[in-house]
């Protein structure tokens, strides 16, 4: 499973959802990976999420946390942070920021994680 | 099209991650540690004051334990001393954060310092912003129970964090939320999905005023309603505060009331939201003569976007808690790929524009003790433009390696009522190109040219950003903001700065030298001034 903590506001955020997206389908074929995209938007912009993801057409779970209480609790301080939990809910692989490319990084550590390589 | 949107329901998501934790029959820790330094040298161009201390030092240092039903949290802080920028009331240290939280059959209960929201906040939010130096955490107690299924219930008593103190009201909070679709089982395939809500909050302050005969307890109310069908979202929250005179609102005893609405469509490609908002004299904190963002019981939400490149947010809106009145709509499209302009990955626009006013209002000439100050003509708009921003916005992606992303910026921000100083209204275009390129997969470009025009002010800006991220964990960036058209040639003055740093799983260290001009940080329409200064900074986050 991964967990991606986003926001509509934040640009690198959706760059990697979009990157993410590009390839879900496969990697779901190859690993049977879940994304859950967990929006840190603030009560401001939190109203817009259903149709800004309807829009951008991503298949993931979408959870709200508007006051940031399962930010707090992953320990999460900015965003996008990105984790990978293996098949025993355990955090295997944490990334912060997102850069052109980093999707590759993400999709070597899930094939890990599913011990497929 | 098979995404699913799940309100408030995190819940589930961490029973999730504590019953992980249950299955591995041990506690779990886990935390995170932030440390924010700077060194200061003065430089009276820029306005940068001398700091004796030259060195400050912001920290944030937070410890979670987890085992089944329990967990328990503490998060120490220190500002050795406060940063510039934030209040000097923060100097210290100390652990303003503990709390023990017990969660089992439907009910949480939470004892120590928490946060909370319930709807959109008009009438009740506690939240941590490090960056906004606000934290207006409760200390006391907080029960969450679900009677039923589809039926949230939330109570809360305690005293809101005043830096290093606590505020002198006492708030207590009631919360109820209906999801009518997990009610009932032939609800629950119903296409249509809808959540109504209330919620009560009351204060409680003394009142010892020898002229004022304040109000002891002060009470608010909010109702809400979501229905989501389809593409169609419609959302509606109304607050109502009894009589609270206050320090923000001048003593005036009238009530206050605020509305949200937003509605919109979407579909895969294209979306369209529209949204209005008023606010009369809403202003609503846990002690009277509490000014700034302090003590804040209730969060406004704002209506105009959070801009993100640095001259688009030059000039900012901040809520006027006293009155206004809004609207923002916003359009999305996607050229789908494949299509002549949209290429193989389909070109993003995006258009929205927002406006706020004044209300439109009478004063009341009634200087009594119980001054209600002024009516308000519900309907109306009010004559005073205090912002306007239409924003246009291209993103493509021209291969997996490159994308670039262009903004216009037209701007009208009225400086006297938003800063809050006799000066004239501000009229700005901005241009923003922002580009990203793999070199190869550990080697990454990333560019920003923006410019911003106005006649007003300060005059012209420039800004350019070079980053460049190399072996997938490092980073260095060099940028320049040049106020080439400052009415006073002797201001027109660069602000160079240069980073790096290294990221790596949770780790992030930054260094940087350079000058920062003075200007605003705002998040969602609550703002901090940010001071001129020039120096070194570091700043070192990690969890794990």
């Amino acid at each position: 499973m991964i967990i991606d903590f986003w926001a509509t506001w934040c640009k690198p955020c959706c760059a990697e959802l979009d990157a993410i997206n590009d390839e879900y389908a496969d990697w779901q074929k190859e690993t049977g990976v879940k994304v859950i995209a967990v929006s840190v938007d603030d009560p401001r912009t939190m109203s817009k999420v259903p149709s800004f993801v309807r829009e951008k057409g991503w298949d993931y779970d979408i959870y709200l946390d508007p006051n940031q209480d399962f930010q707090h609790a992953m320990e999460v301080i900015n965003v996008p942070c990105t984790f990978i939990l293996d098949g025993n809910g355990k955090i295997v692989y944490i990334h912060n920021s997102y850069m052109e490319g980093d999707e590759k990084g993400l999709h070597a550590a899930l094939l890990k994680a599913a011990g497929k390589k | 099209m098979k995404s699913t949107i799940f309100t408030f329901l995190l819940l589930i998501l961490s029973a999730f991650y504590a019953g992980a934790q249950i299955l591995n029959g041990e506690g779990q820790v886990h935390g995170s540690i932030e440390i924010d330094a700077q060194y200061y040298k003065p430089d009276s161009l820029i306005g940068a004051p001398p700091v004796p201390e030259k060195i400050l030092m912001n920290t944030y240092d937070q410890l979670d334990y987890t085992n089944g039903k329990i967990s328990a949290g503490i998060r120490y802080e220190a500002y050795d001393n406060a940063l510039e920028g934030y209040s000097p009331l923060y100097d210290g240290s100390g652990f303003p954060y503990k709390y023990i939280d017990y969660k089992s059959d439907g009910m949480e209960v939470t004892v120590g310092n928490f946060y909370e929201q319930f709807g959109s906040g008009m009438i009740l939010r506690a939240y941590w912003s490090p960056s906004l130096g606000i934290d207006n955490s409760f200390n006391g107690v907080r029960v969450k129970y679900s009677p039923a299924k589809g039926v949230y219930l939330k109570g809360l008593i305690g005293n809101q964090r005043y830096y290093w103190t606590e505020g002198a009201g006492l708030v207590r909070g009631f919360d109820a939320e209906l999801n009518l679709n997990e009610m009932d089982s032939a609800w629950n395939n119903m296409k249509t999905k809808i959540i109504v809500g209330g919620s009560f909050v009351s204060n409680y302050q003394v009142a010892d005023n020898p002229t004022y005969n304040f109000p002891e307890n002060v009470g608010a109310s909010a109702g809400r309603l979501s229905i989501i069908n389809g593409g169609f979202s419609f959302y509606t929250e109304d607050a109502y505060i009894i009589n609270d005179p206050n320090a923000i609102n001048g003593d005036i005893f009238k009530p206050g009331d605020g509305a949200l609405v937003r509605a919109g469509y979407s579909q895969k490609g294209f979306s369209f939201m529209l949204g209005g908002e008023r606010v009369d004299n809403m202003s609503f904190k846990s002690d009277r003569t509490a000014t700034a963002n302090d003590l804040a019981i209730n969060y406004l939400p704002e209506m105009p976007r959070d801009e993100t490149y640095q001259l688009a947010a030059f000039y900012p809106y901040a809520t006027q808690p006293n009155g206004e009145q809004g609207f923002d709509a916003e359009i999305k499209y996607k050229l789908p790929r494949g299509s002549f302009l949209g290429g193989k990955y389909g070109t993003d626009l995006d258009a929205e524009y927002s406006a706020i006013r004044s209300l439109d209002t009478i004063a009341l000439n009634d200087k009594t003790t119980t001054d209600q100050g002024y009516t308000t003509k519900i309907l109306n708009m009010g004559q005073t433009n205090y912002f306007q921003e239409g924003t246009f916005e291209i993103q493509h992606k021209f291969s997996s390696d490159f994308r670039l992303i262009a903004q216009y910026d037209y701007e009208y921000y009225d400086k006297s009522i938003i800063q809050n100083e006799l000066a004239p209204n501000i009229i700005s275009n901005v241009g923003v190109l922002d580009g990203y390129y793999a070199i190869s997969s550990a080697h990454t470009l990333h560019m920003e040219l923006q410019g911003l025009q106005t006649m007003q002010d300060q005059g012209n800006w420039v800004f350019a950003l070079a980053e460049y991220n190399f072996g997938s964990d490092w980073f260095l960036g060099a940028l320049d903001e040049y106020n080439y058209g400052d009415p006073d040639p002797s201001l027109r003055l660069h602000y160079f700065t240069i980073t790096g740093g290294y990221m790596k799983n949770a780790l992030h260290i930054t260094v940087g030298y350079g000058k920062q001009r003075a200007g605003i940080l705002c998040i969602g329409g609550v703002c901090r001034e940010i001071p001129a200064s020039d120096g070194l900074t570091l700043s070192i986050t990690n969890s794990f």
